[in-house]
């Protein structure tokens, strides 16, 4: 029966015996001298019966063999290894998909076992793969070490197990070698990648390049670096070509994928950046407070002279209003800033969204709010302040966005951290509370969702927006070991998520009690007061004169503790302030609890508490005040330590 | 070496056997170019490849002296050694040669 017969071999000794041989037995035969112009062939050619030689350079037989075998069209053909080395590896090549396997040797033994083997492929079941060699009688001692074999097993074993895609090409830049991992790059199958053209691999616009580059190599390597990373199969590729200087003059590509780490590189940046403006807006805020502090503190001791009936006295409490505002814009920077929670428990998220929702909703009449909470949601442990305005800087931040009205969708679920896979960040595995806030507002384009969270970047108008808040939202949810994202298209609605992580702690009654309206209290105590800027000490002196406290003045932390040590029997309580120059406030405490381990001091600060604060509190420190103060805050503060025991 | 009896052996008509004998010269010829060179530079992988070509096709055709030769020098090659290998090599070409000769000499 005429069959149509392929032989690859890469001698044309023997390419021209088993043409000569088959032909007179009236086959149909075609002959290839290398694996690349065999799959070339057989993309036009579906022959019945394949002989391929073990031993080729490029594509080897074995690596040719599973192509063909993975080959739809070609799993019927009878393939048949030319090779003396199967033999002497004991090389199962049933394995890689040959039916049989003839060894190579003086012409007139081959040419039965080629004619016997073909007798063979009529008579074989499909499927059925034979496992003898033809002409292994002794004919071909040792060809190969089998140390040898072993130390190319070993680089084929490296080769596989590589983390980088290694791709060798001819001249012709023809691809006769791919690991696994340059298979998984390119995104096609091994059979389709061995013989096609490497250049063609990547977009037309990196083509030139890489041509240019492959031209101009002379024996050196070239490579091209992660700043101008070439596009494949839709990955950001370093490519290094590495030429083998050897009678084939092919080259090796190295190919690695940087497209994570230029992702992880960028966002790197980017966090940086929000650092960065974040730790010049806590400075900002700081400093800012001292300033507050020091206009409340002249504007407290005007009020406590004169009686409300005077033409002033509006004025002032106008001022003292403004004072405040100033200082909650202050506490929204220091949120950004992440400089702290202040008192942290278990709270209920769903009680908190309840509250500020309706609150919020009596004054936007125009906005529908929808709240889908989930029963038995975990508690979360959070400052009950700062998660409240997250909430109405998230609220005003839709409203804005709705100026027409709309639906504001609130929706609280709990989830665990596998919710967030695919978003930006690396989640710490555990429970989290999800809160999303949904508007029909106008959405937003990509540019906007970039730097929404951004301070100071606002698209309100002039006067509208500061900026801030999305800012502190951000600050805040982080502060909370929490993650927050943004999903948000033009002309369509908008959805932050926020991730809390959940505690194990049991909800506590869940409301802290509304700030309660002390009146002034007077003292007659001795206080040393400790701060390095003259505005804050002229005024909080006259204040503190004014509610009966005799005051000792230290304008740093050596003067304080020299003050102290002197009069330790005098002073009832010391108000210090932690940041200062030399020593700060913490070093003052240590200092000062040596000298009277009893010592009663309230912690001030223009920052709020944050983790530096909260040790010295743990330290045994008394109390916490935050700048800027009015008296009323200053003598509550003083009178619930000095009456401590 | 009575070339009419090895074809014989080998089961080729003459005019097939010559016709692979030149075949095989022609690419003996450029694997022992191949084979020289990389012997002057120590390069072992090219030595493998180039001599178990020659091999391979000189058993193909029965001429064992080549064969044996070749086979020596790709053992020794193997076990990255390239001492004493050039006078093998030397032999091999001479045989090359004579055969080449021999094949001139044939009635056309």
């Amino acid at each position: 029966m005429k069959k149509k017969i392929l032989v690859v071999d890469n001698h044309p000794v023997m390419l021209k015996f088993m043409a000569n041989l088959l032909e007179k037995e009236r086959h149909e035969v075609l002959t290839a001298k290398d694996g690349v112009s065999a799959l070339h062939i057989l993309k036009t050619y579906t022959p019945d019966v394949i002989f391929v030689d073990l031993i080729m350079p490029n594509i080897n037989g074995k690596k040719l063999c599973q192509i063909i075998r993975g080959m739809p069209n070609l799993k019927d053909a009878y393939l048949i290894v030319l090779s003396a080395v199967a033999i002497e590896e004991g090389e199962d090549f049933a394995e890689f998909g040959a039916n049989a396997c003839i060894a190579k040797g003086p012409f007139n033994k081959m040419a039965q076992h080629v004619l016997y083997a073909l007798d063979q492929s009529d008579q074989r079941r499909s499927g059925d793969l034979a496992e003898k060699t033809l002409g292994g009688e002794g004919v071909y001692p040792r060809e190969i070490t089998r140390e040898l074999l072993s130390v190319i097993k070993h680089f084929q074993v490296i080769l596989e197990g590589m983390a980088e895609g290694i791709l060798e090409i001819t001249p012709e830049a023809r691809i006769v070698y791919a690991n696994p991992i340059s298979i998984a790059l390119t995104g096609m199958p091994e059979e389709k990648l061995l013989g096609s053209h490497f250049i063609e691999l990547f977009s037309e616009t990196d083509r030139q390049m890489i041509e240019d580059m492959l031209k101009t190599m002379e024996g050196k390597p070239q490579t091209i670096s992660e700043e101008s990373t070439v596009n494949l199969h839709g990955k950001q590729i370093v490519l290094k070509m590495v030429p083998i200087s050897r009678d084939e003059h092919t080259t090796v590509v190295i190919l690695n994928d940087v497209t994570e780490k230029k992702r992880m590189k960028a966002q790197l940046l980017r966090t940086g950046k929000i650092e960065a403006i974040g730790t010049l807006a806590g400075g900002i805020a700081h400093d800012f407070n001292n300033l507050l502090m020091g206009i409340q503190g002249n504007i407290s001791l005007m009020l406590l002279n004169i009686p409300p009936t005077h033409p002033h006295y509006e004025r002032l409490t106008n001022i003292e209003k403004m004072v405040q505002s100033g200082s909650k814009l202050t506490s929204q920077l220091l949120g950004y800033a992440r400089k702290g929670k202040y008192e942290v428990k278990a709270i209920d998220l769903n009680q908190l969204v309840e509250e500020t929702s309706y609150t919020f909703g009596r004054t936007r009449k125009e906005i529908n709010i929808h709240r889908e909470l989930a029963e038995d949601l975990f508690p979360i442990e959070a400052d009950q302040g700062q998660i409240e305005q997250v909430l109405l800087n998230l609220y005003i931040n839709a409203a804005d966005a709705m100026s027409g009205g709309g639906d504001l969708i609130l929706k609280t679920e709990n989830v665990t951290h596998n919710r967030m896979k695919g978003s930006l960040y690396d989640p710490k595995p555990g429970n989290y509370v999800l809160l999303t806030v949904t508007d029909t507002g106008a959405g937003m384009d990509e540019e906007t969702m970039k730097r929404i969270f951004d301070p100071f970047f606002t698209t309100k108008e002039m006067g509208r927006g500061t900026g801030l808040g999305l800012a502190s939202v951000y600050g805040i949810i982080k502060a909370h070991s929490g993650y927050i994202d943004v999903d948000s298209r033009k002309g369509q609605e908008t959805t932050f998520r926020i991730y809390l992580p959940a505690t194990g702690a049991k909800r506590k009654a869940q409301r802290g009690e509304s700030e309660k309206q002390h009146e002034m209290t007077r003292g007659k105590e001795t206080i040393l007061f400790v701060d390095d800027e003259d505005m804050i000490i002229d005024v909080s002196q006259e204040v503190l004169k004014t509610l009966g406290y005799k005051v000792l003045l230290a304008r740093g932390g050596r003067e304080a503790v020299e003050i102290y040590e002197k009069n330790k029997d005098k002073i009832d309580i010391v108000i210090l302030d932690m940041v200062m120059p030399n020593m700060g406030g913490g070093q003052v405490y240590d200092r000062l609890k040596e000298i009277n381990p009893n010592i009663k001091v309230l912690l001030s600060s223009g920052y709020s508490i944050d983790g530096q604060a909260s040790e010295i509190l743990e330290r045994g420190c008394n109390g916490f005040i935050q700048k800027p103060f009015n008296v009323k805050q200053l003598s509550e503060s003083i009178r619930s330590i000095v009456e401590s025991a | 070496m009575d070339f009419t009896k090895l074809a014989e052996d080998l089961g080729l008509d003459e005019d097939e056997f010559w016709e692979l004998v030149e075949l095989f010269l022609e690419t003996s010829a450029s694997d022992l170019g191949r084979l020289q060179s990389a012997i002057d530079r120590g390069d072992i992988q090219q030595t493998v490849e180039a001599v178990h070509s020659v091999k391979g096709a000189a058993a193909n055709l029965g001429f064992e002296e080549i064969y044996e030769l070749a086979k020596g020098v790709e053992e020794k090659a193997r076990e990255n050694s390239l001492d004493g290998v050039t006078e093998p090599v030397r032999i091999i070409k001479e045989k090359c040669d004579l055969i080449g000769e021999m094949f001139r000499a044939m009635p056309v």
